[in-house]
């Protein structure tokens, strides 16, 4: 019995021996353990998608492991914050979209976006009309023309406030000139599940989660809020194309938080733009819908300031600003 | 000819040692990771996922479904022995199980879990491959009213839930309706009950208060007056079933896949209600219902019977409509997009090898996991013969470990340890805590479908008995509410 204690402790003292060494070996050139990528919804999703696909680019670039968190809840938000209040060392960085932009009006409790730092810009997402097929109607015309006949015809279905799709739902209407009866989904897989269903008749979602039920017919696309055609769907117009100069998005992009040392930072960022370049991304990406758009940090910086006066506006109309964060 | 290439897919398979080696591996990992609680299916999938970048696509295929049957019933191993579900769909099994394995019969416990999961995975498969077109149809009819009678039906269901009182198990469901409020509004992102804080605006996650209130608040109850009468390890006890316990309850495990399959099939349901809802069937046609709690085979079986079905159910979505069931198969569609095969009605159409594949890799997935997870059991069962002491520690230790990895996030934790207190509380007070778990499952999937329904209708509630699925759902509730006075008044009338 004394034998195996004595076993014990020489074991327990030679761990606790062995941890500063660790620590010692961890002094080398960055990256020298994994880093963490963060996404702020749940495992499954179009963010995760794209967190584990670059995750999986970055091991191979930077030679280190990476490792995919979903810190979720909150509308993204517990995520958000997580990024913000990491150790600026360059092992935690995260995916992030409009829905950080539109928390950070909403919510007093998120994270503003001046703790974050924004890495690398990956792709946009242009906001789009869609209906159901079996409506028989298939083009924007023949949709606003239904629509201003019976407003409350046809129902859309859309995120809950601050959602991309719920922006979109606010935005392209106002640029048709005609209302719309919004019904509320918890993420977007519900709202393609209710389009096909037939519960709602149209949905503002992004091309993505559609592609395929667009490619099948089952669901006609009317138009999409882009300065130019999406790639996958050559043959749908654009809605300027058609006469309503409207053009929103969503967008993906690679955020740290803020201090990061200049030297890792840079190898972050480069390290991050050759994943999002690099030819396996690029072809998964592409299948999936998204519309790839490498920025470095710089012009990432100006994207994410520009959205945030687009979205600023929508919100505040929409009384969904918190008294709080309400801009003079 | 889905049956040709279905044959010449699965005799492919059998004669391929990487790919019988490949279901072992992939079965292994998914008992392994499903047993740890906190590990949900989804995630053992998401983790697993870029293990499988450079594999073919029916290879990762099938990989993917080893590990996710596999984690199914991996998670009732966790729940059996040490009272903490691994993944939502194993929560009410640790309600008879444990009770069970404290008994001595971790074994049968286990046998029971393993053979209705098999069974039921079976049945669910049989169900998506014959019935696939038809249970489409029925799931696309299911619109937000059938939604939301349907987590009424499970919250009438809920006073059959529990021993005792109904009107106790009515207001302890009614309390978990209402801390599944907590926490962002799913229609209008609007927060409710949350102080304005941080830690209660990622609202109250299910399975770390699931853990809390099962897994901590039975440590805590345990260490009450441990010191003085120091618990005896239970006996391991016989590991094989007698065939007859088995074949007696084919009727319980039938009804148990049944339900599964049907629920498994709705959109967005997920297995945590196909669950919730068979265990209380069960519970309300049983002849012993007082047994049920006290470690009964029949509250094994049937909610391991629905979880395994719900499976196949989950498939029939992606498969026919190509929407994912639920987010496991979410994770499933998201493998597939990797592979190139990006999930929608045209994959399924233009290639029906595809969907041999998936029906293949399902089936030797049961029987991998039935095999492995027979070999493991006499091995798991000693967790049993660890001194109380030291299993109290490590049941703590998963506690946190649990509630932390569902989300990454360390207010999870203190959920679960805020729980672990209520459930110790309720069982000094001799309540059930079981209707609490209803009431955390149902009541935001009630809430939120009741919401939108009247968005949909403009404010009638007429909408609900307009629709015939939604129509009769609600007839039964009623009847259900009214049997106690129907007694009642046929007693009565005897008299006269």
């Amino acid at each position: 019995m004394k034998k195996r204690n004595l076993f014990t402790s020489a074991l327990c003292l030679a761990t606790f021996a062995a941890l500063p060494f660790q620590a010692a070996f961890a002094d080398d050139a960055y990256p020298n353990k994994p880093i963490h990528v963060t996404v702020v919804w749940p495992a499954g999703g179009g963010h995760d998608l794209v967190g584990r696909l670059i995750g999986h680019e970055l091991s191979t670039i930077m030679d280190t492991a990476v490792v995919v968190d979903n810190v979720t809840g909150a509308g993204g938000s517990t995520g958000i914050r997580h990024i913000a209040k990491a150790d600026p060392d360059g092992y935690t960085i995260g995916v992030m979209g409009l829905h950080a932009v539109s928390q950070s009006f909403m919510n007093t409790s998120a994270p503003q976006l001046d703790g974050l730092d924004p890495l690398a810009y990956v792709s946009d997402e242009p906001g789009a009309l869609q209906i159901a097929a079996d409506t028989g109607i298939d083009t924007l015309e023949a949709y606003v023309a239904a629509m201003k006949e019976d407003p409350m015809g046809l129902m859309n279905g859309n995120d809950p406030q601050g959602g991309n799709s719920f922006v979109f739902a606010e935005v392209i209407p106002q640029a048709l000139g005609t209302d719309m009866m919004r019904l509320p989904y918890p993420g977007h897989a519900p709202t393609v599940t209710a389009l096909l269903t037939g519960e709602v008749q149209t949905a503002t979602l992004p091309i993505p989660p559609i592609l395929e039920h667009a490619l099948a017919g089952t669901i006609n696309v009317l138009g999409v809020a882009s300065e130019t055609r999406h790639p996958q769907l050559p043959d749908v117009p654009t809605f300027k194309e058609q006469g309503y100069d409207v053009v929103v998005n969503d967008f993906v992009m690679l955020v740290g938080p803020v201090g990061i040392p200049t030297d890792i930072r840079a190898k972050l960022e480069a390290g991050l733009l050759a994943a999002v370049n690099s030819e396996g991304f690029v072809a998964a990406a592409k299948k999936s819908g998204m519309v790839l758009r490498p920025l470095g940090a710089t012009d990432a910086a100006a994207e994410l300031a520009m959205q945030q006066e687009l979205v600023y506006p929508l919100l505040e109309n929409a009384g969904l600003v918190a008294p709080e964060l309400k801009r003079d | 000819m889905l049956l040709t290439s279905f044959i010449d897919v699965l005799l492919g398979y059998l004669s391929s040692p990487l790919m019988l080696g490949l279901v072992v591996l992939g079965t292994v990992l998914g008992l392994v990771l499903g047993a740890i609680p906190g590990i949900s299916s989804t995630m053992a999938l998401a983790i697993l996922m870029p293990v499988t970048f450079t594999m073919e696509p029916g290879v990762a295929m099938l990989f993917l479904i080893s590990v996710f049957m596999s984690s199914v019933y991996g998670g009732s191993i966790s729940a059996i022995l040490m009272k903490l579900p691994g993944t939502p769909a194993s929560i009410f099994t640790q309600i008879d199980g444990y009770p069970m394995a404290q008994q001595g019969r971790a074994g049968h416990a286990l046998n029971f879990a393993l053979v209705s999961s098999t069974i039921g995975g079976m049945i669910g498969l049989a169900m998506l491959v014959l019935l696939a077109p038809v249970l489409a149809e029925f799931a696309t009819n299911f619109r937000s009213p059938e939604f939301a009678a349907v987590a009424l039906f499970g919250i009438v269901m809920l006073s059959f839930s529990s021993n005792g009182s109904t009107l106790v198990a009515s207001v302890v469901g009614f309390i978990g309706v209402i801390l599944g409020m907590v926490g962002f509004d799913a229609l209008t992102d609007a927060q409710r009950m949350t102080l304005n804080t941080p830690m209660l605006q990622s609202g109250l996650n299910l399975v770390p208060m699931i853990i809390g209130l099962f897994g901590l608040g039975e440590i805590l109850q345990n260490l009450v007056g441990f010191a003085q009468t120091p618990k005896v390890r239970p006996q391991i006890g016989k590991v094989m079933l007698p065939l007859n316990e088995l074949t007696s309850r084919w009727k319980v495990m039938l009804r148990g896949s049944v339900i599964g399959t049907f629920i498994g099939a709705i959109p967005a349901a997920g297995s945590a209600v196909a669950v919730s809802i068979a265990y209380a069937q069960e519970r309300r046609l049983s002849k012993t219902p007082e047994k049920f709690g006290t470690g009964h085979a029949d509250g094994i079986v049937a909610p391991e019977a629905a979880n395994s079905a719900s499976v196949g159910g989950s498939l029939i979505p992606l498969i026919a409509l190509g929407v994912p069931g639920d987010t496991i198969t979410a994770v499933l569609m998201g493998a597939l997009m990797l592979h190139g095969l990006t999930p929608g009605p045209l994959l399924f159409a233009n290639n029906p090898t595809f969907v041999a594949w998936i029906y293949v890799s399902v089936l030797l997935a049961l029987i991998a996991t039935l095999v492995v997870g027979l070999g493991m059991i006499r091995a798991a069962v000693l967790v049993t013969r660890i001194p109380p002491q030291l299993m109290y520690v490590f049941i703590a230790v998963f506690c946190v470990i649990g509630a932390f990895a569902i989300r990454n996030d360390m207010n999870d934790v203190y959920v679960m340890i805020a729980f672990g207190v209520v459930g110790f509380v309720f069982s000094r007070l001799s309540l059930p805590v079981t209707p609490m778990a209803f009431g955390l499952i149902l009541g935001p999937i009630l809430e939120e479908n009741l919401r939108r329904s009247l968005m949909i209708s403009r404010g009638s509630w007429s909408i609900f008995l307009e629709r015939p699925i939604s129509a009769v759902l609600i007839l039964i509730c009623v009847f259900l509410i009214s049997i106690p006075l129907l007694k009642w008044s046929w007693v009565k009338l005897r008299a006269l």
